[in-house]
Order: C-alpha cells, then sequence, then structure tokens
C-alpha cells in the first residue's frame, strides 16, 4: 500500500515556483492509479518525489507505512520509475547501462536478468550498440528495461507510454495487466486519456499541484453521464452573447457556451438541426456536432473549467 | 562503499576518455615542452655569472662573507661574517655580523658597497646607530662607504647596522633593495672571495688603498632566481590549463547529468544522493590528477635535457597546485549543476569563473591597492598583493607552485607558508560547504 499524504513542493530561483500544493493519494497492491493533469498540473514532480529524486517540502509518502522519503536507501529497492524523458549518458551501451544501474540496488541482479530484460522490451539486438544511436521509442524500452530488473512492487510511470509505437503500446498494456495480476502497484500517468481509462482501476485528477478526486473508472462513467450524457456540443469557432440568448429564445433549449463548444442540453435531432442552420446562417463555422459520450478528456476538462470558475 | 567506488571507478575511466580532457592535457604539455628552449635560455641567461640578488625579499637570508683585510702590520688577514639584510616598518637594515679575523691586530675595512634603490632623493645612512654617511643619490643608484674599526679579536661582534632614512627623518622603508651583482659560490681569481659579493669591496690602510673586488652590474636585472623562473612559468601554464581540464570534467560528470537530468534514474535507486555526487566530484578529481601528475613527472625529464633542474620539492609542490586547482574547480563546476535551467548554463557559468579568477580578480586587486593608496612600486603593495591573492585558488595554486622553491618570498613576498596553507585549506572547506549546501537547497 502506497500513501502519498500532503505533499508540497516550491522550486527556489529567481521566480519561485509553487509546483505542489496538496497531493493525497493511495495505491492498493495489485492496482493501476491513474494520474490525470494537465502540463504542469505537477504530476512529474508527485513521481520524482516518489521516486526519491526530489524532496518535498512538507508531506510524507509511506509504502507500507515506512516513510519513502526518510528510508530511501532502503525503500528504494521498492520502487522502479520510469521518465518522462530517460536520459541516458550516450555514450554508453544499452547493456552497460543496464549493468551499471543494476550495481546501485542492495541485492545482486545478474546478467541473465539483464539478457532477459532486453529481450522483454525487445532490445537483445542492439544491447551492445550505443545508446546515442537509440530512437525515442528504444529509450523508452530501455527505460522500461531498467524498471524491470530491480523486480519492484511498485511502478512509477510517467508518461511512459510516449514514443511507443503500436506494437509498444500493446506490450505496455500486458505488461501493467501481468505487473498488476502479480500483486504490482502502478501510477500511470499520461496524456493519453483513453489509454489510462483502459488501464486504470482508479483515477487521480491533479490540477494546479492539488489532487482533487480520486475514484474509480466506474463512478467516473456514472458521473460522466450525469453531467454530460444528454448533452449535445456544437464546436463554432465564435458566439457571443446575444446570439447565445437568441438560440435559447428562439429554440427554448438550456444552452452554455463555454469559448469553444456550444453545450445543449436535451435537445431533440430537429432542434440540433435547426440550431445548425441558424449557426450557418449567422456565419460561424461548425467544425463539429457530437453527442457527448464518456470520455475521460471531456470529463476531466469539464472538471478543470468548472475549477477555474469558467461558466459554460 | 560499494557504490561510492562503482561511480568513482565509471567516472574516473570515462573522463580518462573524454577527447577534451586528453587534448588540454596534450596541448598543455606541448606548450611546456614548446618552451623549453626559451626557458633554458632564460635560464642560462641569469645563472650567477653577475649574480641576481634573492636576498632583499628574504628577511633572515645572509650572505657569507669571506674578504681580505691587511692589519695595521700591512699584514693580509682574512675576515668572515655574515651579511644579514632585514626588512620591516623600521626601515631595510643590512647587518654585518659574526666577523671573525685571523688577527689580533686592530684593522680598517672600508667597503664601497653600491646599492640599487628606485628611489630619487636624500637619503641618511645610519650605522650602528650614529648618523654617519650621507649624500644625494641619483636615480637609481646609490653609492655609500661604510668604514667600521673592527676589534682586533677573533670574536663575534654585534655587527654593522645600516638603516637607510631619508632626509627628514622618515623611514622609506618601502623600497626595493637590490644590490648590485650578489654573487654566491665561486671564489674569485685569489681564491679569496667566498660566497661574497656586493658589487666594490675595498680596503684602505693610511695611504694604502686597495679596491680588492668589483663586479660590475649586470645585465639583466631580475629579482629572478633560475628556479623562480621555471616555478612562475610551470604555475602560470597549470593556472590556465588545469581550471579549463577541471571545469570540462566537473561538467561532465556532475553538473550536465545533473541539469539534463541523466542522474535522476540513479538517484532514483537505493543509494545515498551524496554518494553519487562525491562519487562523481572524486571521479572526475581522479582523472585530472591522473593526467597532470603524469605530465609534472615527464616535465623535469624533458627539463634535465635543457639543463634545467628541477627539484623533488618543486615537482611535489607543483602536485599539490594541480590537485588543489582541480578540486576547487570541479566543485564550482559542479556547483553549477545545482541551479542550472539548462545545459549550457554550466558550462557559460564554469567560463566565467575562470576569465573572474584568472583575469578580473587582478583588476580588482588592483582596484584594492589604487583604493589603498600605496604605491604600486613599493613593497609593501606586492605584500598587499600577494595577500589579496589569497581570495583567488589560482593564486593560491600559484603560491603552493612557489613554496617547493628555496627562496619561496622571491615570487610571494609578504606571505608565508602557513598563510598559503591555511587559505587553502579555508577554500577547500568553503567550496565543499557550498556545495552541500546548494546540493540540498537546489536537489
Amino acid at each position: 500500500m502506497i500513501q502519498v499524504i500532503g505533499l508540497s513542493k516550491t522550486f527556489d530561483g529567481r521566480r519561485p515556483v509553487r509546483a505542489l500544493k496538496n497531493v493525497n493519494f493511495e495505491i492498493g497492491k495489485g492496482e493501476v492509479l491513474g494520474f490525470v493533469g494537465l502540463n504542469g498540473a505537477g504530476k512529474t514532480t508527485t513521481i520524482r518525489i516518489m521516486a526519491g529524486v526530489i524532496r518535498p517540502d512538507s508531506g510524507q509518502v509511506l509504502i507500507d507505512g515506512k516513510d519513502a522519503i526518510a528510508n530511501h536507501d532502503s525503500v528504494a529497492e521498492m520502487i522502479a520509475w520510469v521518465p518522462e524523458n530517460p536520459i541516458f549518458d550516450p555514450t554508453m551501451k544499452g547493456r552497460d547501462f543496464l549493468i551499471y544501474i543494476s550495481r546501485f540496488n542492495n541485492r545482486n541482479i545478474s546478467r541473465d536478468k539483464i539478457d532477459e530484460a532486453l529481450a522483454r522490451v525487445g532490445l537483445a539486438e542492439k544491447a551492445n550498440e550505443k545508446i546515442k544511436g537509440y530512437s525515442l521509442g528504444m529509450k523508452r524500452r530501455l527505460a522500461l528495461a531498467q524498471a524491470f530488473i530491480f523486480e519492484p512492487e511498485i511502478m512509477l510511470m510517467d508518461e511512459a507510454m510516449n514514443g511507443l509505437d503500436p506494437e509498444g503500446m500493446n506490450f505496455f498494456r500486458e505488461t501493467m495487466k501481468e505487473f498488476k495480476k502479480s500483486g504490482g502497484s502502478v501510477l500511470l500517468s499520461s496524456h493519453i486519456l483513453t489509454e489510462i481509462s483502459g488501464i486504470s482501476d482508479r483515477i487521480t485528477f491533479i490540477h494546479r499541484g492539488e489532487t482533487f478526486q480520486t475514484s474509480t473508472v466506474e463512478e467516473l462513467e456514472d458521473e460522466f453521464r450525469k453531467k454530460l450524457g444528454n448533452y449535445t456540443y456544437f464546436e463554432v469557432d465564435s458566439l457571443d452573447d446575444n446570439e447565445l440568448e437568441e438560440i435559447r429564445r428562439n429554440f427554448g433549449v438550456n444552452a452554455k457556451f463555454d469559448g469553444k463548444l456550444l453545450w445543449i442540453k436535451d435537445a431533440s435531432d430537429d432542434e440540433i438541426g435547426n440550431i445548425n442552420i441558424y449557426l450557418v446562417k449567422k456565419n460561424h463555422r461548425v467544425m463539429q456536432i457530437k453527442r457527448a459520450e464518456f470520455n475521460l478528456e471531456t470529463l476531466f476538462l469539464q472538471k478543470v473549467r468548472e475549477l477555474e470558475g469558467v461558466k459554460r | 562503499m560499494k557504490k561510492f567506488f562503482t561511480i568513482l571507478k565509471r567516472e574516473t575511466f570515462r573522463e580518462m576518455r573524454s577527447w577534451k580532457i586528453i587534448v588540454i592535457a596534450i596541448v598543455m604539455l606541448s606548450i611546456m615542452l614548446v618552451t623549453l628552449p626559451l626557458l633554458s635560455y632564460s635560464v642560462q641567461s641569469i645563472q650567477p655569472s653577475y649574480g641576481i640578488l634573492s636576498a632583499p625579499y628574504n628577511d633572515s637570508g645572509y650572505i657569507d662573507l669571506k674578504v681580505m683585510a691587511i692589519d695595521s702590520g700591512g699584514t693580509p688577514v682574512s675576515v668572515t661574517g655574515n651579511v644579514t639584510f632585514q626588512y620591516g616598518s623600521n626601515g631595510t637594515k643590512v647587518f654585518i655580523s659574526d666577523f671573525k679575523t685571523s688577527t689580533s691586530s686592530p684593522i680598517i675595512v672600508k667597503t664601497h658597497i653600491k646599492f640599487e634603490i628606485p628611489l630619487n632623493g636624500f637619503f641618511i645612512f645610519w650605522i650602528s646607530g650614529v648618523k654617519y654617511y650621507s649624500e644625494i643619490i641619483s636615480t637609481n643608484s646609490i653609492s655609500i662607504s661604510i668604514h667600521q674599526i673592527v676589534s682586533p679579536s677573533n670574536s663575534s661582534l654585534p655587527g654593522i647596522a645600516l638603516l637607510v632614512t631619508s632626509y627628514n627623518g622618515t623611514v622609506p622603508g618601502n623600497f626595493s633593495l637590490y644590490i648590485n651583482g650578489t654573487y654566491a659560490g665561486k671564489p674569485d681569481s685569489n681564491g679569496f672571495m667566498k660566497a661574497f659579493g656586493i658589487g666594490k669591496v675595498t680596503f684602505k690602510y693610511g695611504n694604502y688603498s686597495q679596491m680588492i673586488w668589483e663586479i660590475p652590474k649586470p645585465e639583466i636585472y631580475s629579482s629572478l632566481t633560475p628556479e623562480a623562473l621555471i616555478s612562475s612559468f610551470t604555475s602560470s601554464i597549470i593556472s590556465l590549463f588545469v581550471p579549463i581540464a577541471a571545469i570540462i570534467a566537473g561538467y561532465d560528470s556532475l553538473a550536465k547529468e545533473k541539469v539534463s537530468g541523466a542522474l535522476d534514474l540513479i538517484l532514483s535507486r537505493p543509494v545515498k544522493r551524496e554518494t553519487v555526487y562525491w562519487g562523481k566530484v572524486l571521479g572526475a578529481f581522479l582523472s585530472i590528477f591522473i593526467y597532470f601528475v603524469i605530465i609534472s613527472l615527464v616535465f623535469p625529464f624533458a627539463a634535465a635535457l635543457f639543463n634545467i633542474n628541477v627539484t623533488p620539492l618543486e615537482i611535489v609542490s607543483l602536485i599539490a597546485a594541480i590537485s588543489f586547482l582541480t578540486f576547487i574547480f570541479i566543485i564550482l563546476e559542479g556547483i553549477s549543476g545545482f541551479f542550472g535551467k539548462s545545459v549550457s548554463t554550466p558550462l557559460v557559468w564554469g567560463i566565467v569563473i575562470w576569465i573572474f579568477f584568472n583575469m578580473i580578480y587582478s583588476i580588482i586587486s588592483l582596484g584594492v591597492l589604487y583604493i589603498s593608496q600605496i604605491s604600486l612600486s613599493s613593497l609593501n603593495a606586492l605584500k598587499l598583493a600577494n595577500i589579496i591573492g589569497l581570495g583567488n585558488p589560482i593564486n593560491i595554486a600559484k603560491y603552493i607552485t612557489y613554496m617547493g622553491l628555496p627562496n619561496p618570498q622571491v615570487l610571494v613576498y609578504g606571505v608565508s607558508l602557513l598563510e598559503v596553507v591555511l587559505g587553502s585549506i579555508a577554500w577547500i572547506i568553503f567550496s565543499v560547504l557550498l556545495f552541500i549546501y546548494l546540493s540540498r537547497r537546489f536537489e
């Protein structure tokens, strides 16, 4: 069980940046927790703190009740981290890098295990080539391989699917399932929200350095249906207040505009068609019209708008 | 410790394979070797055919005196003694002490000593506390005569004290004193002159007068001894090249990896961050140390081919100076990795600190001297400049190199070995504490 309690972090500098204000969540054994937030929301900082790369200003990371920050020397062995942008010494060979980093473990890691990890991520043939010749996808596979060699109980995946080809994505998905089945815990951050909702058991949302909700995927689907399920949205170039008022008056519908999408509640197909004609006549470009379906991204953006106080 | 040595070993071998470090080491060695013939020529030109005085910078240096004198009966006698120069706030004194003669008869000795003083004016000379002789001196030189009756005894005498004061009674304590043709090591053609020469020495008895020795003014006039010249040369070379190599090693090994994030995967493993940082710093240090110690050991052999003698103590001093410079500049460069925003920031920082300590610091020192209103040609200015230099690791490294000289004061007047050691320790402690503090503050 991993507990993240009240993490905060400010990066000093000429202009100090308050990256985390209050981050809280838990991950159980055999659970994948999706970690969703906009760029700069604090996902990577949280993961770096959990990996022991940076220290928080306040808060705790408990692993089975043990303070992971104070006991980094012993607890880190249970954790493997796949960073968002894995940076390696380009002059090293892939296999040599794994041998080198394996020496920082408290338990010995055999060469066979390293070769096995390289084969597992599909890098066996390139293992003796210098990393500077690796593509981004190969570097990500190498980052995954280094996570595997430690046989961790916890995996911290920071945008780990970036740069993977479809085959790599599939491999990643299967690996996560296997890891989960074996009792491992995963924190999965990704901007590919469809992937996250497919793999994760629960999802934690973070915005401006604060986590504000953790729910199961089923709970989120319910929430989506309640909030957005009977909406139809028009993606339009612009809409002024008078036009919005006119739509409400002329068509007798509940309409909101959030700057990009015009949301119409409980509208029939005829009403949608007439509204579309109205918009076209008003010389607006209508990019798309869509009935809302469960979409984590839509729900998340909706939540962010709510948090930011933007009225639809 | 196993993890520390893993990093140390890797960093040492990685930096030793770095083409940048190899190029710097080769360029430095090449410059040293190519310059050797010129250095050899310079050293030969200041060999003691005329003699170069280093004593004025030595608070307690002495020159053996053995001159021919005649007793009251006209019989030549030998006279031995020590000449000691003392420099302090009360002026410059020349002591001729511990006189011994081979006769019990009274003798009269008149020596003619020519001093080169970079001052013009009217000076009064006090000998043994008595105002004895004065004259208006010409530009940059003064001739005085010292008359002293030596007691008819073989025992030691208090000697002669020569105090130079200006006409109005103030002490020109800051003048540089050069004695024409001071010479050590060879007897004259008569075999009487042993390790002493101060321009002219004349003996008088009644109407009898004989100038027994005169050494003409040296053509090259310098406070440098051959050893000092070599030491000055090597210290200048290392102070230019070693910091560059150290900055590059510190950048490649720690700063760049810290800023780029290449260190992060290691830091995420069960290892203390201090172990990682110090393993990298010391690994980079070892790589530079190994290369430049090899150069320090090769140089004396190459120098010997050109008749330049480099003593073991000078080599030890050189290695100590290289170690000090390497350590400090790797640490300073490593620090930049803790607050750099991009991978180029630490490199720019490295260039800035190199320029600052190699160039700008000297300009600041001159500014301080100017503000303090001390004459820049004076010994006090030299002393103050050398003390200010303790704030600069490059200067400290030079001082460490000079400490291998028989008479380091030739090049570091006013700064003692203890001060150099304390300055080095202060710099090491300061940089290490700064490194630890910033590594925790900025992670």
